[in-house]
């Protein structure tokens, strides 16, 4: 291998990792991604790395994004760093960020194949989506009470959801990203998709990036297998309501 | 102001009507919250007094209703102390069992008197009050006999039967009973509510189908749940409107004939604002069919796609969260969102480091810079520099015209310009110092090198004196010679290697002539 191409692999892996916008038609790493994509060995050497890395790259409308690979103890996060970067303060609250994230995803991707046509979605409808989902949940917590339920439990984080009023005071203008409410959890969550390079904001509509949709479409697409198989693990029996 | 009028109007007047009805409830509440606390200090208070009453009203249903008699005190007591050691396991001696299930029965006929709900009556604007008996007794001989109380039922039912019962049928039975009995605005309250029951079952529809949408799976259980408590009393509810409606036009036919007679215009008024109010009633009731029909197609039809995506090659997001869902467990979901998340990169410096912070005593203040003696430079400026150059370029023309006139009295400049070329090649005559010496030179007729030194007249005496101040210039003391210009026609042409002959350096001639030395003279 050209010592060349072992350079570039190298320049496009650095730019990757911190984060620089890797595209076809603007941004200073044009070169990079024409190199990338022109170039067997700096595609090669690229995945080599990155394979030795546990990282995965992914390429979709004309740019290239990076993603972290399952248990990566090097890039990936602890719950302590995921609660640090987003100012929380308990496991339950992480959860139910999770879930939120989840739900902000699942308001354009039923499955990693077929998007909803949506173009962007706001705070409010996110927490509406939210509430739905819990309904069902929610609305057998208030019918049959039960012992408390275990922190990582989904009971756990219905109940979690259900007690926190929608805003936290009626009489303060805007909302602030804050553990105390419904919209301040929201308003937390979007923030930090935005930091993470998965949504923009325009007005308070957010609206889906490339990387969202290169991550939801191409990672989930390949990794389809383990997760389904984490999922026959987890659901009781394999039976995962075989019926519908 | 009519919807405002008729909000006060049902906020204020219905007050009482609605206290009344919940009255039957609270004999209940107070029981489940109050009961064991002060007995033999709370050492019962795990006893759920819910569950006692409730199973105390079931055994006088079963008793005075279906097996037609009242109960007497020892029944009771048997049957708390079967409740107690079959649900509660508790076994105890004899007098303490007969003293806990006394105190029961007690608190459940509240020692007799009726419960007291005390609310403010907004209509008289005073307190007032309702009553309520679970239990009543009555004196047979010297036995007390204990009987349920018809409120008591009615608690009882409202529990759990008349819930799963349709509430539209039972509310057209009694429209049926206000028919028979003529009570035609009482008809119209009972349309009311059955109206107001068909809404919220379209309502309930709405939800079903928003819960579809997000998760089949619970979507799918409440779908069932709707069926089973809505939609299979349609047939029932169908025909008993009919049967109303029928009811209705009987009645309608039978006021009309009275009005031949009597003129009963009263009930026939009554009749038809009912029978408006049913049609529309009926007509609500068909759309809520229709839009039954539509959430079950509609249900279908999520169901179907539902099936079809699992099939598809794709990630499905939501099975996977319904599989953590089955398994209660949230942290499933860090699969869906930490792929998503920028590689971590933590800014980190090493531990060494820290350990060198930390040993590394501050200093106690910032050294001041050292400035060392600076010399003074000498400066020189353009002109001074200028004139060294001019005055050095005269020295040596000068010299070259002193010498020349050492050896010959007579030097013409064109004499001097061929000496100068031969010593400073033709450049000289591109050196504006030149030019200028020849007309600083001319400024002055007659120049004596000895009376220079005394006095100068001009810049280029000047010049002159600080030459001759040079011990090498001083066998040019006492020099003395006159400037003569030529007349302009001779013009000497200064050729210079390189130059068009066009541009060519021209000047007159001039004649330096030594002058007799005053000595001599």
């Amino acid at each position: 291998m050209e010592q060349k191409s072992l350079e570039k692999a190298t320049e496009l892996l650095a730019a990757l990792l911190i984060g620089e916008p890797v595209e076809a038609h603007n941004g200073k790493n044009t070169g990079l991604y024409e190199a990338y994509h022109e170039s067997g060995e700096v595609s090669d050497a690229l995945d080599l790395m990155l394979k030795k890395l546990n990282l995965r790259v992914y390429e979709y409308n004309y740019a290239l994004y990076i993603a972290v690979g399952e248990k990566n103890r090097v890039f990936g996060y602890t719950n302590e760093d995921l609660k640090r970067m987003m100012g929380l303060r308990l496991n339950k609250e992480l959860y139910l960020c999770y879930y939120l994230i989840y739900q902000a995803a699942a308001c354009f991707y039923q499955d990693s194949a077929t998007y909803n046509y949506r173009e962007y979605i706001k705070a409010e409808d996110l927490l509406e989506a939210t509430n739905q989902a819990l309904s069902g949940m929610i609305s057998e917590l208030h019918r049959f009470s039960g012992e408390t339920p275990e922190e990582t439990s989904f009971k756990a984080l219905a109940l979690s959801w259900d007690e926190l009023p929608v805003v936290a005071g009626e009489d303060t203008q805007g909302v602030r990203a804050a553990r105390g409410s419904k919209s301040g959890f929201v308003k937390l969550v979007f923030n930090f998709l935005v930091s993470q390079g998965l949504f923009t904001e325009a007005g308070e509509r957010y609206y889906p990036t490339g990387r969202m949709h290169a991550l939801i479409r191409r990672y989930f697409e390949e990794e389809k297998g383990r997760l389904y198989e984490l999922q026959m693990r987890s659901s009781k029996g394999g039976e995962d309501g075989a019926a519908y | 102001m009519d919807g405002t009028y008729q909000m006060l109007h049902d906020i204020i007047d219905f007050h009482n009507d609605r206290m009344r009805n919940l009255r039957r409830y609270y004999p209940f509440f107070c029981l489940q919250n109050t009961a064991f606390h002060l007995f033999k200090e709370g050492k019962y208070a795990f006893l759920d007094m819910g569950y006692i009453t409730l199973a105390v009203l079931r055994f006088f249903i079963e008793e005075n209703q279906f097996n037609d008699r009242a109960l007497q005190y020892p029944e009771i007591m048997s049957f708390l102390s079967g409740v107690l050691t079959r649900d509660f396991s508790l076994s105890l001696p004899k007098d303490e069992e007969k003293e806990l299930t006394g105190y029961i029965f007690d608190k459940i006929k509240n020692d007799g008197k009726p419960f007291v709900m005390e609310y403010f009556d907004p209509v008289k604007k005073v307190k007032s009050s309702v009553r309520m008996k679970l239990i009543d007794a009555t004196l047979s001989g010297n036995t007390v006999l204990y009987t349920i109380t018809a409120d008591a039922i009615e608690f009882y039912l409202d529990t759990k039967e008349i819930q799963d019962e349709s509430k539209i049928n039972i509310q057209q039975i009694l429209l049926e009973k206000m028919i028979h009995t003529k009570n035609f605005k009482g008809g119209i309250d009972v349309i009311r509510r059955i109206n107001s029951e068909v809404n919220r079952l379209r309502l309930q529809k709405k939800e079903v189908l928003a819960l579809l949408g997000s998760n089949v799976f619970d979507g799918v259980k409440a779908l069932e749940e709707f069926n089973r408590t809505g939609m299979r009393w349609f047939s029932e509810e169908q025909k008993l409107f009919s049967h109303n409606m029928e009811l209705m036009q009987r009645a309608r036919a039978k006021a009309e004939e009275t009005v031949a007679g009597e003129k009963d215009t009263e009930a026939l008024r009554g009749i038809y604002q009912l029978e408006t109010e049913l049609k529309k009633a009926m007509a609500n009731h068909e759309e809520l069919l229709s839009d039954c029909m539509d959430l079950q197609v509609r249900a279908d039809e999520m169901i179907r796609k539902y099936k079809f995506s699992r099939l598809r090659g794709a990630f499905d997001f939501r099975g996977f969260v319904a599989a953590a869902e089955e398994a209660q467990d949230v942290t499933l979901l860090s699969h869906l969102v930490e792929p998503l998340l920028f590689p971590k990169l933590q800014k980190q410096f090493s531990l060494l480091q820290t350990d060198e912070l930390l040993s590394l005593p501050a200093e106690a203040g910032e050294a001041a810079e050292v400035v060392g003696e600076a010399k003074e430079e000498m400066y020189r400026f353009e002109d001074e520099i200028e004139e060294e150059r001019i005055s050095g370029n005269y020295a040596a023309i000068v010299k070259t015209l002193f010498d020349e006139l050492l050896s010959a009295d007579r030097v013409a400049l064109s004499v001097l310009n061929r000496k100068l070329e031969l010593k400073f090649f033709d450049g000289i005559f591109r050196n504006s110092d030149y030019y200028s010496f020849l007309v600083h030179i001319c400024q002055k007729k007659e120049y004596d090198l000895g009376q220079i030194t005394k006095k100068q007249d001009t810049f280029f005496e000047g010049i002159l004196a600080k030459l001759l101040a040079d011990p090498a210039m001083h066998k040019y003391a006492g020099l003395r010679f006159c400037v003569i210009m030529k007349p302009e026609a001779e013009e000497l042409i200064h050729r210079i290697a390189g130059l068009e002959r066009d541009t060519a350096f021209v000047t007159t001639e001039i004649v330096f002539e030594r002058m007799k030395e005053e000595k001599a003279g």
